[in-house]
């Protein structure tokens, strides 16, 4: 796989941390993959139901897109609940934009983990 | 001259030609008529070069043009903020910011979480290398013309004709957002003068002055409408974008819909 996913809880929330190239796989799987780890991790924690999600490469394309909007419709259901995204390249933010995913309603970008805790009032 | 219009083509000429004059018009309307010895650029209209006619129209086409531009420039930005205080959140009934961008560059926003969908999918829907170029587009709008740019030498005949819809879509919806800013402007020309009328008589009443207070609800009214036709065409394009970019990915999704 092109792509590596690594869960945990802080603060009784979820964090996953993501790193992935380009590739088949991770236009195909990383999407599906990283909402199954959300859901098993929640499942199995009882965290809350908001999520940080980390980005740990310097490109973005067509398929952490897909993943964050799927995670976000499986995140953001009510008033409250969050999907924080942070690092995400900053040369890439422009198309986000474009493509609206910064406008929906419990989306958001953060610089680190720690500035996403703050703003779910984690910390 | 003829020549020179169908160069500049008629969308320019409407879209950016159009805003520039209603302002210039709007400007000219809101300086008090005066004698010819008392108007201030009298000496100026009595300058050499000002008396061929040719000189004079091409300098008003080209000022027209560059005033246009950059009222659709303003327009297209302050829609974008707009956009985005509407998605920010609940606080923004309290923010004085988020109410004065929405009267000037206000538009329906529809189902946000579809148009999302849509664009995601036009998103996927472009090799690697494509999307890469548009990381450095900013606005939501440039995001669909420059994607169908990109796929246009690809799309089959068959699906020419919806290609060229999203485009004249596209061409409608700039003329509305440029236009209604363009009105807008006007009819704060016209709120000032008709609040210096007042001021001067020292009594309020819209009759006092019934020209700018007819430009000024015409103005408000012309914004307020072209912005919300702006909003729906915004809607439709996305739509027939997303429709070319999924027929073009798989070719055979009508059958396959149909089974």
């Amino acid at each position: 796989m092109d792509f590596k996913i690594k869960d945990r809880i802080e603060h009784e929330t979820v964090v996953l941390t993501v790193a992935y190239g380009y590739g088949e796989d991770t236009r195909t799987k990383l999407s599906q993959e990283m909402v199954q780890r959300y859901r098993t991790l929640r499942a199995q924690k009882g965290a809350s139901k908001s999520c940080i999600v980390e980005i740990q490469s310097e490109v973005a394309g067509s398929a952490i897109v897909r993943a964050l909007f799927d995670l976000w419709k499986e995140v953001a259901d009510k008033e409250k609940d969050q999907l924080i995204c942070v690092n995400y390249p900053r040369d890439y933010i422009g198309s986000l934009n474009a493509i609206g995913l910064t406008t929906l309603r419990g989306f958001s970008l953060a610089e680190s983990v720690e500035e996403a805790l703050r703003q779910l009032r984690k910390i | 001259m003829k020549d020179f219009i169908e160069k500049i083509g008629l969308f320019e000429f409407f879209a950016y030609l159009c805003p520039g004059a209603i302002l210039l018009l709007s400007l000219g309307l809101v300086i008090p008529p005066q004698s010819d010895s008392d108007f201030p650029g009298a000496a100026l209209l009595q300058q050499e070069f000002l008396q061929q006619e040719f000189l004079v129209v091409v300098f008003i086409f080209i000022f027209c043009y560059s005033l246009g531009l950059i009222v659709a420039s303003w327009s297209g930005r302050g829609a974008e903020a707009y956009y985005r205080k509407e998605t920010s959140g609940p606080r923004k009934k309290w923010n004085p910011l988020y109410w004065l961008l929405r009267a000037s560059f206000g538009f329906a926003v529809r189902d946000r979480q579809a148009s999302v969908d849509a664009r995601v999918r036009i998103y996927e829907a472009l090799p690697e290398s494509q999307a890469e170029d548009l990381k450095t587009i900013c606005l939501p709008w440039d995001f669909l013309f420059f994607v169908r740019m990109m796929m246009a030498e690809k799309i089959s005949d068959k699906k020419k004709s919806l290609l060229a819809e999203a485009d004249f879509i596209h061409k409608r919806f700039l003329f509305c957002q440029g236009v209604a800013f363009a009105f807008l402007l006007s009819a704060f020309l016209a709120f000032v003068r008709l609040a210096v009328a007042q001021f001067q008589a020292r009594t309020f009443s819209f009759l006092l002055e019934p020209f700018w207070a007819a430009l000024f609800l015409f103005g408000v009214f012309a914004s307020w409408g072209l912005r919300s036709a702006a909003g729906y065409w915004w809607g439709l394009e996305v739509i027939l974008t997303s429709k070319l970019v999924a027929h073009e990915a798989d070719p055979n999704i009508e059958a396959r819909a149909r089974e």
